[in-house]
């Protein structure tokens, strides 16, 4: 689980636009439906393997057709299932989290794959936007991307609703941030910071 | 022959379903953000689907079976 630190509170939660996990799961949602579909199908109605199929393979004719394609079609909905929640998973997991303190950056790659960073706000030096494309456009999602100072890991938000607008909330809590950290020097006793 | 062809064929379907879905809930308990709802009824539809489809192939191939 990600742990924040203490007092740091979340701001801004972004995940890709949800039309991406649309994208996603279309054709694997499409075969889906057409397997159960064919699964009722054949609840109803009966079918025999043709005489050539049988020809080559002659233990079919030891099966009932009807049970082996359910049983077949079951197993391929089984695969399809799996192969949806990867998707689910790999968008879900993938997330950009502003916090008063940093921004965070979570990102599953593969199932065996996964990229965990952050950078402070005090790192951030620029926050460039990137809409490009007809149904970015129209949808309003793209990518951000924050330069900072230093090796840091390349931080780009990929595909988020609002860019814009989460440009602002990076800026206004890195603009917090600094005040923050004025007002706790400020607060520490003149001997200390002479010690330091 | 062939019925062995297709229990292992489940088994090895259901095996790595589970492997899958394993590593799935590994990733979501790792590396979700804390008190997310929404990722609880994900892995339960998650979880709640797999179970149900592999119970439905394991019927179908006991009723190969068995009729």
């Amino acid at each position: 689980m990600i742990t924040l630190r203490k007092n740091e509170e979340i701001l801004l939660i972004k995940r890709r636009h949800h039309f991406i996990l649309i994208r996603a799961l279309l054709l694997t949602t499409l075969v889906f439906l057409a397997l159960v579909l064919l699964m009722i199908i054949l609840f109803f109605v009966s079918f025999e393997f043709p005489d050539w199929i049988t020809n080559i393979f002659p233990f079919l004719l030891g099966y009932r057709t009807r049970l082996l394609a359910l049983y077949l079609i079951s197993l391929a909905l089984l695969i399809i299932w799996q192969v949806a929640f990867i998707a689910v998973a790999t968008y879900y997991l993938d997330c950009w989290i502003v916090t008063t303190e940093r921004t965070i950056h979570t990102e599953l790659r593969s199932l065996f794959s996964r990229i965990l960073s952050s950078v402070p706000h005090h790192r951030i030096q620029d926050v460039t936007v990137d809409v490009k494309g007809i149904l970015p456009t129209l949808l309003r999602y793209g990518d951000l991307q924050i330069q900072t100072a230093g090796k840091f890991h390349e931080f780009i938000f990929k595909e988020i609703p609002d860019p814009y607008k989460t440009k602002e909330i990076i800026f206004k809590a890195q603009k917090m941030y600094f005040r923050r950290k004025m007002k706790q020097r400020e607060n520490i006793p003149e001997e200390k910071v002479a010690n330091n | 022959m062939a019925n062995i062809i297709l229990v292992i064929l489940f088994g090895i379907i259901a095996a790595i379903s589970l492997v899958i879905g394993g590593i799935i809930f590994y990733h979501f308990k790792k590396f979700n953000l804390p008190h997310d709802i929404l990722s609880a009824k994900i892995l339960t539809l998650f979880k709640l689907g797999s179970v149900a489809i592999i119970f439905m192939a394991f019927f179908f191939l006991i009723l190969l079976f068995i009729l």
